[in-house]
């Protein structure tokens, strides 16, 4: 890794000389690799001996069959209608009077030592990330965890996939400022920012094969619940020196069921180095949509939120990051601050506030296009349409408090809030009975406004009350004081 | 185990010397809610000279006001202020800034454990084990219910439901302190002993408040003094419902807290060298993130220092045996004497950031913010466009001086393709990071140095027993 950010001239060489490679191993990967379609496409050559970690029995990899039609994983026999019996507790050893010891003096703590009889014994637990201990901070961040080509267990026949690579270079926002940005990229996003949309199924087997760049990278799914090596964290699996291919599978949701399905807004960043890699850019959208489920059929030219939320328009679905830049970090190079130098990364002092996206439809790729928020379409209930729905992530360090007005900055609660990070509000106050929606429940989640913080994301239905002009603002705040550092305002056209 | 008894009518802090409870209390009282029961008795406080040598009262916890230097992830030393169990010194090796785990019980003793519910089974290394195999899904376990206790962090008070707090506050500094519990008043007001004098000692008393999670700290010129390291935990429990969240509110198999700090260095040296820092113009700064007053890979057990990891895993790393949940109830397991749901996990954030409590791995379920106990039905969106109501999170907002308490499920992770599933025979671990990135860091770099843990989800075993 290298650990000192060079002088800028030598950096500007060194900048060149990357972006050359960049483009070299870009056109040979465009000549190389067939271009991705709309039909779900074979997975890259099946990996049959899974490496480094457990093999008990791998039948791995080729298996079509059931990767086709997954099946739901898990029929859980008491879950969904748990009938619980009187409470009985195994052995509630309290001792409500310990013994009194009327000491003069303050003495040193003692653990007190109950009976070890019943407890099952065993040995204690390995330690975590492989065993390894650290001789300092320094010796643990600095340490290199990147694997040139890690093996994906159990690789399975994909219905959706993806081949991401990583680049860097110069961007100009809507404000004119121009930074370094670092992102990911495919064969039809080309070199934009945020990361290409990504967008799979419930029920499917996804794949994403990142051919780093620039260093070693990963690609973490946040909010996806993936096993550990498919997590794309750093320092719990490995950090990626050459490719390595992604493999979740988002869990099927079952109408009523708060503890079932993925339906919902994620969005994926590089977990090396993070603090510094996702402000750089690495970081993008992923949108999984819910498994059709024959109670709650889909009409044209919509789409169900989860498997029994609302329905909404397809065309006019939107995706709003708020996204901030402090200027100074991203001067930095990939490994700044590991090595035990102080490089300030402490200190986000944003100076430019961007309302990053639009709508997922129509989303404009090209090399250095910068997708920015600037309107919102909206549909009027009651229309032909589907309502419209709006899928915030929160895409900085700062928190952020979003408000909806009418034209004249009146507040007016026209968004109902149906998701949070991937999962419906639900109403569970009857155990053994199904959740419905809140909505659905009779107390739909309306507000003018929401607050969230870094990484939170929320799905809002939005509902103008009549055709006309209104304004969504968003502001950032100050992660210690609250103070407003910044606002920023985009009209919503409704229709 | 050290006790300190207590007949509650015979301890020796003199009542007829007790004076009602002081101005920091003085605003909650106004907003005592009058449909709120009353509280059997109020807090009091009295104030006296310091003496020298202090001998310990039956029923009553002496808190000293020490300084000291304490050590940073990066061996860096920074001066601190604390709430310690016995008076130390400025240039103390070993400063006692933050008190042992101290359990006041409804019968009036003072007791000091770092487990509790008393005479419960110790998990191994912090790690319950299961009851027996799940049958019907291979590679998931009964889990036992009222059985496991829970290790407790540095600076936490437990306190049993009709118990009374009673304090002996030392300050031990030169300038004036104080020591107050948010929340814990009348109507959810701050209570606190007032402004206790350099070298003083005040004696101040208040009955339990309801289960929950409660900060206290010492709210003078705030948030200086709490940043410099006056702060800790209070946990009400009630006795009888010593796993559950509030009688008949959520059963959980064991509990964690997580105590979140912010250090910010240039503050600390200022007040080192006397000088009083004014939070409106010297900004804030943090420099080191913590969690149970650990950061990066001390919080994370894999230094070399063998004792301090296992205290890091009993203390703050969550691990435990997967397992079916449903949050529509968490309660008795189909099988007698088995838990169905998950472990609870405190999240208390005495620092001064608005940190972002993101777990990998499993989605965790909120139940209770700022001691108010969400509904699962009539949800709403707040005011401040925060929606009120139980609910799935993956990023918790934690705001500074609140706490939100949550059930991870420690369930299968749920998009974990299942033929890797099926082949686990290891540990499986999963990050918890802020998500509010800068938090990450150590002195300015060393990711991931800051305020990150891990939970895990532990390998199959063969034989469970039964």
């Amino acid at each position: 890794m290298s650990i000192i950010n060079p002088p800028a001239s030598r950096r500007d060489t060194e900048k060149a000389r990357r972006e050359a490679l960049e483009r070299e191993r870009r056109e040979a990967r465009r000549t190389a690799t067939p271009k991705k379609t709309a039909t779900p496409k074979p997975t890259r050559t099946p990996t049959p001996s899974p490496t480094k970690t457990q093999t008990p029995t791998p039948s791995p990899t080729k298996t079509p069959t059931q990767s086709a039609t997954p099946s739901p994983t898990k029929t859980p026999t008491q879950s969904a209608t748990p009938t619980p019996t009187p409470t009985q507790s195994a052995t509630p050893t309290q001792s409500a009077t310990p013994t009194p010891t009327q000491s003069a003096t303050p003495s040193p703590t003692k653990t007190p030592t109950p009976s070890q009889s019943a407890t099952p014994t065993t040995p204690a637990p390995p330690p975590a990330h492989g065993g390894h201990t650290f001789e300092s901070q320094v010796d643990f961040s600095s340490a290199e965890v990147d694997e040139d080509n890690p093996v994906t267990e159990f690789l399975q026949t994909a219905q959706t996939s993806y081949e991401i690579g990583v680049f860097g270079r110069e961007m100009r926002f809507d404000d004119g400022a121009t930074f370094e940005i670092w992102s990911f990229e495919t064969e039809e996003s080309e070199r934009g920012f945020p990361g290409p949309n990504l967008r799979v199924k419930e029920g499917d087997i996804f794949h994403a094969t990142v051919e780093p760049s620039m260093g070693p990278h990963t690609m973490h799914w946040h909010g996806m619940e993936p096993d550990p090596r498919n997590d794309g964290v750093g320092h719990t699996s490995f950090e990626i020196g050459g490719t390595y291919t992604y493999q979740w599978q988002p869990e099927p949701g079952r109408p009523g069921d708060p503890n079932y399905g993925a339906a919902g807004t994620y969005f994926y960043h590089c977990h090396v180095n993070t603090v510094l890699h996702a402000q750089m850019g690495m970081l993008g959208p992923l949108i999984v949509d819910p498994v059709e489920h024959p109670d709650h059929p889909v009409t044209p030219g919509a789409r169900r939120a989860f498997v029994d939320g609302p329905e909404y328009d397809i065309e006019t679905e939107a995706f709003l990051m708020t996204y901030s830049v402090d200027p100074r970090w991203h001067e930095m190079g990939h490994a700044e601050g590991l090595s035990g130098e102080d490089v300030g990364l402490n200190r986000f002092e944003p100076k430019h506030f961007y309302m990053i996206g639009g709508e997922l439809a129509s989303r404009r790729y090209g090399d250095e296009v910068v997708w920015g928020m600037t309107s919102l379409r909206a549909n009027v209930r009651g229309g032909l349409k589907k309502p419209t729905l709006l899928r915030v992530l929160n895409g900085n360090y700062m928190p952020t408090y979003i408000e909806f007005t009418d034209e004249a900055g009146n507040d007016l609660r026209m968004a109902e809030v149906i998701s949070h990070d991937g999962r419906p509000y639900r109403d569970t106050s009857h155990p053994n009975e199904p959740a419905p929606p809140c909505g659905a429940a009779g107390y739909p989640l309306t507000t003018d406004c929401l607050s969230f913080g870094a990484a939170e994301r929320y799905d809002l239905m939005l509902d103008p009350p009549a055709p006309g002009r209104y304004l969504l603002k968003a502001r950032w705040l100050d992660w210690i004081t609250s103070e407003v550092l910044a606002e920023r305002i985009v009209p919503i056209i409704a229709s | 185990m050290t006790t300190q008894a207590g007949n509650p009518g015979s301890h020796e802090l003199k009542r007829a010397n007790l004076l009602k409870y002081g101005a920091a209390a003085g605003l909650g009282l106004a907003v005592l809610s009058p449909a709120r029961p009353a509280i059997p008795a109020q807090p009091r406080v009295a104030q006296v000279r310091a003496p020298k040598a202090v001998s310990a009262v039956p029923g009553v916890l002496d808190l000293y006001i020490n300084e000291g230097y304490l050590k940073m992830v990066d061996d860096s030393l920074v001066y601190h202020r604390g709430f310690g169990n016995s008076p130390t010194d400025l240039k103390d090796a070993n400063p006692n800034l933050a008190l042992s785990p101290v359990v006041f019980t409804a019968d009036g003793t003072v007791v000091e454990s770092r487990s509790y519910p008393f005479g419960a089974q110790l998990p191994p290394a912090g790690v319950p084990q299961p009851y027996s195999a799940d049958p019907a899904n291979p590679g998931q376990y009964y889990i036992w219910r009222n059985y496991w206790a829970s290790y407790f962090p540095k600076r936490t008070i437990i306190a049993e439901v009709g118990s009374t707090l009673r304090f002996r506050i030392h300050n031990r500094l030169a300038k004036e302190h104080s020591f107050t519990i948010h929340g814990a008043g009348a109507g959810g007001s701050d209570v606190g002993s007032g402004a206790i004098a350099p070298s003083s000692t005040v004696e101040f008393e208040l009955p339990c408040p309801p289960p929950g999670s409660y900060i206290f700290s010492d709210p003078s010129n705030a948030p200086v003094e709490r940043v410099l390291g006056l702060f800790g935990a209070l946990v009400v429990i009630h006795p009888n419902h010593q796993w559950d969240v509030a009688p008949g509110f959520a059963a959980f198999e064991r509990q964690w807290i997580w105590l979140c700090h912010d250090i910010d260095p240039v503050w600390a040296e200022m007040e080192a060298t006397g000088k009083t820092v004014n939070p409106q113009q010297t900004k804030a700064v943090p420099r080191y993130f913590t969690l149970n007053g650990r950061s990066g890979y001390e919080s994370l057990a894999i230094t070399k220092d063998a004792a301090l990891n296992l205290a890091s895993e009993e203390e703050t790393l969550i691990a435990g045996f997967p397992r079916q949940v449903d949050v529509r109830q968490f309660g008795e397991g189909t099988t007698m004497g088995t838990l169905r749901g998950g472990q609870l996990v405190r999240l208390i954030n005495p620092g001064i950031v608005q940190h972002q409590m993101h777990f990998h791995g499993n989605h965790i379920w909120l139940v209770r913010w700022n001691n108010l106990q969400l509904s699962r039905e009539d949800g709403f969106v707040d005011s401040d466009g925060h929606v009120v109501m139980q609910q799935w999170e993956d990023v918790v907002e934690l705001p500074p001086m609140h706490t939100k308490d949550c059930i991870i499920p420690m369930k299968r992770p749920p998009d974990a393709v299942d033929q890797v599933w099926k082949a686990r025979t290891t540990d499986w671990v999963y990050p918890m990071h802020c998500h509010a990135e800068p938090s990450q860091t150590a002195a300015g770099g060393m990711y991931p140095g800051g305020l990150v843990a891990h939970w895990t989800l532990k390998a199959p075993r063969s034989g469970a027993p039964s």
